[in-house]
């Protein structure tokens, strides 16, 4: 090669491409994704975020164990965490290491006892007896760290739930496993239990009446409350605020509650938006509240703030061995098919490890074509020899961008040849999402600052649009009286060819309890408009698919 | 640490340039370029020293696995929604799938295979240096070399065979 060939490319690599992305709104649809994998992930995991360096655990927590997989109910234990059953029966099947150490500290003795591991994951399963526990709606060891000889020790995640009616707490320390198939040594660190409660503030604030309003707050972990939306529709009341000054050292999980008649009106849903500055919190929640209740409610904010604390300091020292674990790892290749579905979803390699079964799958596609919908299911069960495994909601995703399904194993089956267990999956709770043709524009025209309809079918639906002007900006709101109509994700404006996009407004996933979305066109120009629906979704709860995988 | 949006800001070019070369196509590489840093800012980066080859390792992993999904048929390619070509409003734009070949060099590494396609986008396109091609691909220095002087012979070939790239006297040998 000579150096003028070299130089040649490195010209021709200087070159610009033609055609760069935008990349603002390629930002824009990041931040989105984001919103949505996070609140998935929350959904998933055990606990609350109080900064990026800690994890609360709520116990008892409905909307948490709404997520969790149906488990056979057994005796008090760690069952109810995530991964605490299989982590146990990897202990006593011999694939994990029953450690029993004890330490006691302050008089509070705290038990390791044992470890269990696959390729991603080790877990470490603790009980703790401590008498007269205080009251509390969250709780963590104040430091929790595991260090590897010379290494910087690191945080870890731990899950901790009472058993009911004893002063026992049932833990499960969880770290990404680096052992590979190595024995290492390690040495875990407990500090301080800490428990909170939630602890309420009275809002100067009426909600039907908050829009852009702004509280001051003093003597509070908040300085004030901005309300920057509120949308009322059916009988779903939406809002959206902003939190600022927020003592992130002094409380976790600042929020506002609604209340009616002195009854707390539950959050369908909630999501935390992005916010560039660790002590503005941006927050979107969605209640259901008839027009009665929502005439006499109220706002408080509410945070967890410590009210009570163990003190005592708990080191472990214990070896790991990912051997055994690595050894009792099975993968078995998925027939595509057998698995073949209208889902994105394409099965493609079923892994078993002592601690869950994955089922890896690719996605197909991001965005749909007209004509070629998105199809996806929020529900994916596995039925393995007979039993039947569910999910939950959220999906996962390994170093190197694969994605699958997690399910906790009910036994182990370390007798069993994984080659001939038939496996099942059922698909159900259809959602999909489908593209309007470039073609299928809606007049709006003369848009003005009264409101005007336009009507239009959209997979067989009846679909309204109602539209106004607020100053110089377009708003439009869509909805349909059929419930299988899922609701607009995002339309667009016709300028001659060019598509003018609305603001991001992101729905939390699941939507927010309506078919309703409302959106926003910054400064269009006078004169008639062409709207194009562009993005929608309807659902089919009925529908199911199983698949013979094995 | 830089925060999401600096670290979009700083390295966005490079990962799509990347991915553009990687794919021959601007609505598939910026899918890929967009799922890039999603998959970044769902990682924990306290331990993460070079930013710019963390990134561009993830991007050439997707690339990757694009090429392979690509390959196998295994699905239709879906076009960008989002793509948007104003100096192009003659172009259909639910054409499933489109090569852009306006730019030389994407010419050139057009059809070689993913690893060389991989080593020559990252020496030449993103203009690192041989370290730090084989940094990113985790693989030994000597396999990048290996690889880079396999795409150039490549490369060589089909330059040879275009006549604008001919010029007396500087025929390149082995």
């Amino acid at each position: 090669m000579t150096k003028s060939m070299e130089g040649n490319l490195e010209r021709m690599g200087r070159q610009p491409l033609d055609g760069e992305p935008d990349y603002e709104a390629m930002w824009n649809r990041i931040e989105a994704q984001l919103v949505q994998k996070n609140q998935q992930e929350r959904a998933s995991h055990r606990g609350i975020s109080r900064h990026k360096k800690k994890v609360l655990v709520l116990v008892a927590s409905v909307s948490i164990l709404a997520a969790l997989p149906a488990m056979a109910a057994v005796n008090g234990s760690w069952d109810s965490l995530w991964n605490g059953r299989s982590s146990l029966n990897a202990i006593e099947q011999g694939l994990g290491d029953r450690l029993d150490q004890t330490v006691t500290s302050g008089d509070i003795p705290v038990t390791l006892n044992g470890v269990a591991t696959d390729d991603q994951r080790m877990n470490m399963l603790l009980t703790m007896n401590v008498s007269g526990l205080p009251a509390y709606d969250a709780i963590e060891f104040e430091r929790s760290e595991l260090s590897e000889g010379k290494n910087k020790a690191e945080h870890i995640q731990v899950q901790l739930k009472q058993e009911q009616g004893q002063g026992r707490l049932f833990g499960l320390a969880t770290v990404q496993n680096k052992l590979g198939e190595e024995r290492k040594s390690y040495q875990l660190t407990l500090e301080n239990v800490v428990f909170y409660q939630y602890r309420s503030f009275p809002l100067d604030l009426i909600p039907v009446e908050s829009q852009d309003k702004k509280a001051a707050l003093s003597g509070t972990p908040v300085s004030s409350v901005e309300m920057t939306s509120v949308i009322r529709e059916g009988n779903v009341f939406t809002v959206r605020y902003k939190l600022s000054g927020v003592n992130l050292e002094a409380v976790a999980n600042p929020h506002l509650v609604l209340t009616s008649g002195g009854q707390v009106i539950k959050e369908m849903y909630a999501a935390v938006l992005p916010s560039e500055d660790p002590n503005v919190i941006v927050r979107q929640s969605n209640f259901e509240i008839s027009d009665a209740d929502l005439k006499k409610a109220r706002f408080e904010l509410s945070a967890l703030e410590e009210s009570g604390r163990k003190e005592g300091r708990w080191n472990f020292a214990f070896e790991a061995d990912g051997k055994k674990a690595a050894q009792a790892m099975f993968a078995v290749k998925l027939n595509p098919t057998d698995d073949a579905n209208d889902s994105m979803m394409k099965f493609t390699e079923m892994v078993v490890t002592p601690l869950e079964i994955r089922l890896m799958y690719e996605e197909g596609g991001r965005f749909p074509e007209p004509g070629v919908p998105l199809v996806n299911y929020d529900s994916v069960k596995l039925i393995v020899d007979g039993r039947e495994m569910d999910s939950g909601s959220g999906f996962w995703t390994t170093k190197d961008g694969r994605f699958y399904r997690r399910f906790e194993l009910p036994q182990w089956y370390e007798q069993k040849d994984w080659r001939n267990v038939p496996v099942k999956v059922i698909l159900s709770g259809k959602k999909v999402q489908e593209r309007a043709n470039k073609n299928h524009l809606l007049e709006l025209v003369q848009p003005a600052a009264e409101r005007k309809t336009v009507k239009t079918e959209l997979h067989g639906t009846s679909v309204e649009f109602t539209y106004y002007k607020k100053g110089k900006d377009l708003i439009v709101e869509s909805s349909s009286s059929d419930p299988s109509f899922g609701g607009i994700t995002q339309s667009y404006l016709d300028m001659k060819g060019e598509r003018k996009f609305p603001e991001m407004n992101p729905n939390p996933p699941g939507g927010n309890g309506t078919n309703h979305k409302t959106e926003r066109y910054v400064n269009v120009p006078e004169g008639d408009l062409k709207l194009n629906p562009f993005l929608y979704q309807w659902v089919d709860p009925k529908a199911r698919v199983e698949l013979n995988l094995r | 640490m830089k925060s999401n949006r600096d670290l979009f800001e700083a390295y966005k070019q490079d990962v799509y340039k990347l991915c553009r070369y990687m794919t021959n196509n601007g609505a598939d590489a910026e899918d890929i370029c967009q799922e890039v840093f999603i998959k970044a800012f769902g990682q924990d980066r306290n331990r993460v020293t070079e930013e710019k080859a963390w990134l561009l390792r993830i991007a050439a992993n997707l690339c990757r696995n694009h090429y392979n999904r690509k390959k196998r048929g295994a699905h239709k390619e879906i076009r960008s929604v989002f793509l948007m070509k104003p100096s192009m409003p003659a172009q259909p734009e639910d054409e499933v799938v489109r090569q852009e070949q306006s730019n030389e060099f994407a010419q050139l590494l057009e059809g070689l295979p993913v690893k060389l396609r991989t080593a020559l986008t990252l020496r030449y396109g993103n203009g690192l240096s041989l370290e730090e091609v084989a940094q990113i691909m985790e693989i030994p220095l000597g396999t990048v070399k290996s690889r880079i002087h396999k795409g150039l012979a490549l490369m060589r070939k089909k330059m040879e065979s275009q006549e604008s790239y001919n010029r007396k006297g500087e025929k390149c040998f082995d």
